[in-house]
């Protein structure tokens, strides 16, 4: 597997200095099938002292420099902040990182942890990516550009195993399909999981009863991202005074 | 309620076919195209800098509006020859 000397340069640097991250954003969806290419890198971090003083370390050897606010702060990445660094030289030079410990709706990082996907490099390097389901669950944010993502990355899954499925693999189907007329089908396929899984979405029941399932899929994302619009307005609050203070 | 094998059928044919080979590459056959791409785009001159996303809490509405300004000098520059 070749992959850009860049990007290359970035996880392994994280790989090797053993900082506990998970790969997450763009990148994560190209390995699962979702986005064709990235240009930036993310990370989940683990948010204790020691993990973020190996980060430290790991991102002065990548000469990586923050470039907006919040500043470098424990507090700030547990709030749920995001910190954003360039690559100023080396190997990576210009290579975005954006960095968070929390967000809204996924679970703790030790959860992500033991859920994570391992990617092993030719070179023996290991590369840790977030599971395919906690991606999804950071995926459901406010912005337009993550709903379409969202809807591949089931898709994808979907498409490669729905010939030899397990009860868990349809489940997950059930809960964040985001095209109706697969929904429709699994509902069909699956009845009785179907109607077990009602009650807890709305877009299940219209399925089954041969009901707008369309309109029951958008008023589901508007849920979501008016959440995370609620969720951001204290936070985006706080970036706005850190960047008056900065001024 | 139409048969589940039509309706799948349906979704993949409403698939691009060069989206469909990619979505049924395994993971590394996936990386190595992304990074293909990748090498492409930034062949064609494009940047590693982010889009302007007005809809991020990320971006700051100053950022944005320089952004956008950065992007527009070549127009206002053509404007101000007319004048």
């Amino acid at each position: 597997m070749s992959l850009p000397p860049d990007i290359l340069h970035v996880l392994a640097a994280f790989a090797r200095s053993k900082v506990k991250c998970l790969l997450m954003g763009g990148q994560a969806c190209v390995h699962y099938g979702a986005a064709e290419f990235s240009k930036d890198i993310d990370f989940a971090i683990l948010c204790d002292d020691a993990n973020l003083a190996a980060l430290l370390e790991t991102l002065a050897l990548l000469q990586a420099e923050l470039i907006a606010v919040p500043p470098f702060d424990r507090r700030h990445l547990e709030s749920g902040h995001a910190l954003h660094f360039r690559c100023s030289d080396g190997p990576a030079k210009s290579m975005r990182i954006d960095l968070m410990s929390r967000m809204r709706g996924v679970a703790p990082f030790v959860e992500l942890w033991e859920r994570r996907t391992t990617v092993t490099l030719p070179d023996g390097i290991n590369i840790e990516v977030m599971g395919l389901r906690d991606l999804i669950q950071a995926k459901k944010t406010q912005r337009d550009k993550d709903w379409p993502m969202i809807a591949r990355l089931v898709e994808v899954h979907h498409l490669n195993h729905r010939e030899e499925s397990t009860a868990a693999q349809r489940d997950f189907w059930f809960r964040e399909l985001r095209n109706a007329g697969l929904l429709t089908g699994l509902a069909a396929q699956y009845s009785d999981e179907a109607a077990a899984l009602a009650t807890e979405r709305p877009a299940i029941a219209a399925a089954l009863a041969d009901q707008d399932v369309d309109r029951a899929l958008r008023d589901e994302e508007d849920l979501e991202r008016a959440a995370d619009r609620a969720y951001w307005e204290p936070l985006k609050k706080q970036l706005e005074e850190l960047r008056r203070r900065k001024e | 309620m139409p048969p589940p094998n039509h309706l799948h059928q349906q979704w993949i044919d409403s698939i691009e076919p060069e989206w469909l080979e990619f979505y049924r590459m395994t993971p590394e056959q996936r990386w190595e195209r992304a990074a293909e791409v990748r090498a492409y785009y930034l062949a064609m001159g494009g940047t590693l800098e982010p889009d302007p996303d007005p809809q991020s809490p990320f971006w700051s509405d100053e950022e944005i509006a320089e952004f956008a300004r950065a992007a527009l000098p070549a127009k206002v520059k053509q404007t101000r020859r007319d004048l």
